[in-house]
């Protein structure tokens, strides 16, 4: 009888595997999500791409598609500037629509003029509002996924310009300016003269706006003892040595 | 009626694995690329947390919240509360690397001070 019920039970058991397998996750709640996450084209006016927006949600998404500017932070990090569009530049193929649960659509996206720069980094923010209110505590949630569109030049241009070293918060940070047209990471390496001797370390690398200033960290000043330091710094771009230059600061 | 389970057995754990055991057996060899994504899944919410699953296949992932405006709440991932409706919008968490999946529970402090409420929650990429 026991071995009756067990064996009832596996039958159970391997039925519910084999359901799990075919069936989509029809009871899961869901989501938004965008595909290609980074969007990267030669920037030449006409189509430069597309990207698949996907409802997972178990409830239908009112879709808006907004190209934006980013803004970045002395950081490195960058958010879309919520203030602006660009639409003038950027033409999406649907700004706005509604997607069933469990459905997608592919947006084209168009260049409408030539950047001036010869090249244009932005933000595509995807935006989805449910059709209907969540029950619950009252608060809806909405979605939102900013991706990253590089519309590259024809010619890459590489460049940076050193700025002042200085103590930021909890480091020692020099200010570094993108000169060129390319976001393409800068790095390098800083040779710290101070108080007790020298210390070489590598800057980590960081993806800079065109035009934009970002604070490279050089050292934790926990690491530092007060006093004044000299500071060599070598910066690469691309696979290239771009700057060097010699700051003094003081802890 | 063992045999019938043990078959039953196979014939589920079979249907999980077939696709990977099908192409095991060929001795196909598995290539291409896959585009990067971005990804958020809302779970469940509850009077004052959102349960979330995020993913992401780019170099670095930050996630932020705003509110509709006049909300009045805080948010959190952890403990540390963030007030919302401040010009740039809380940074809750970031990560380096790919996620897949990653679960991310969003606490939400203080009560509703508007009529149709919403928290607009923002998965992005942190480099441009």
């Amino acid at each position: 009888m026991l071995r009756r019920r067990t064996a009832r039970l596996l039958v159970v058991l391997a039925a519910v595997c084999a359901l799990g397998a075919v069936l989509p996750s029809a009871f899961a709640a869901g989501g938004l999500s965008i595909s290609p996450a980074i969007l990267e084209h030669r920037a030449a006016v006409g189509n430069v791409g597309s990207v698949v927006v996907s409802n997972t949600a178990s409830t239908s998404l009112k879709i808006t598609v907004t190209p934006r500017p980013w803004r970045q932070a002395r950081s490195g990090a960058v958010s879309p500037d919520r203030s602006k569009t660009l639409r003038s530049v950027v033409g999406v193929s649907a700004k706005s629509f509604t997607l069933a649960p469990g459905t997608k659509r592919t947006v084209d996206v168009r260049l409408l003029r030539k950047p001036s720069g010869g090249a244009l980094y932005a933000a595509m923010e995807v935006v989805g509002k449910p059709t209907k209110k969540a029950p619950g505590n009252g608060i809806t949630a909405q979605y939102r996924i900013i991706s990253s569109l590089r519309l590259t030049a024809a010619r890459a241009r590489h460049g940076v310009r050193i700025g002042d070293a200085r103590v930021s918060g909890k480091s020692a940070v020099v200010a570094v300016r993108n000169t060129g047209n390319t976001v393409d990471p800068v790095a390098g390496s800083v040779r710290l003269v101070g108080p007790r001797g020298t210390v070489n370390r590598s800057i980590a690398a960081v993806r800079v706006l065109p035009g934009g200033i970002v604070d490279l960290k050089l050292a934790a000043t926990s690491a530092l003892p007060k006093g004044s330091y000299t500071a060599t710094i070598s910066l690469t771009q691309g696979g290239a040595k771009v700057a060097s230059a010699k700051r003094t600061f003081r802890r | 009626m063992r045999r019938l389970a043990a078959i039953a057995v196979l014939a589920g754990a079979l249907a999980v694995a077939s696709p990977a055991a099908a192409l095991a057996r060929d001795g196909v060899e598995i290539g291409g690329t896959v585009d990067a994504t971005l990804g958020l899944t809302v779970l469940d919410d509850g009077p004052s947390v959102f349960h979330t699953e995020i993913t992401s296949t780019v170099d670095a992932t930050r996630l932020t919240v705003a509110g509709s405006p006049g909300l009045g709440v805080t948010a959190a991932v952890g403990s540390v509360f963030q007030p919302l409706g401040v010009p740039i919008d809380p940074l809750l968490r970031s990560w380096s690397g790919p996620l897949a999946s990653e679960p991310v529970t969003i606490s939400v402090g203080g009560h509703a001070k508007t009529s149709d409420p919403y928290l607009l929650i923002t998965v992005s990429a942190q480099t441009p």
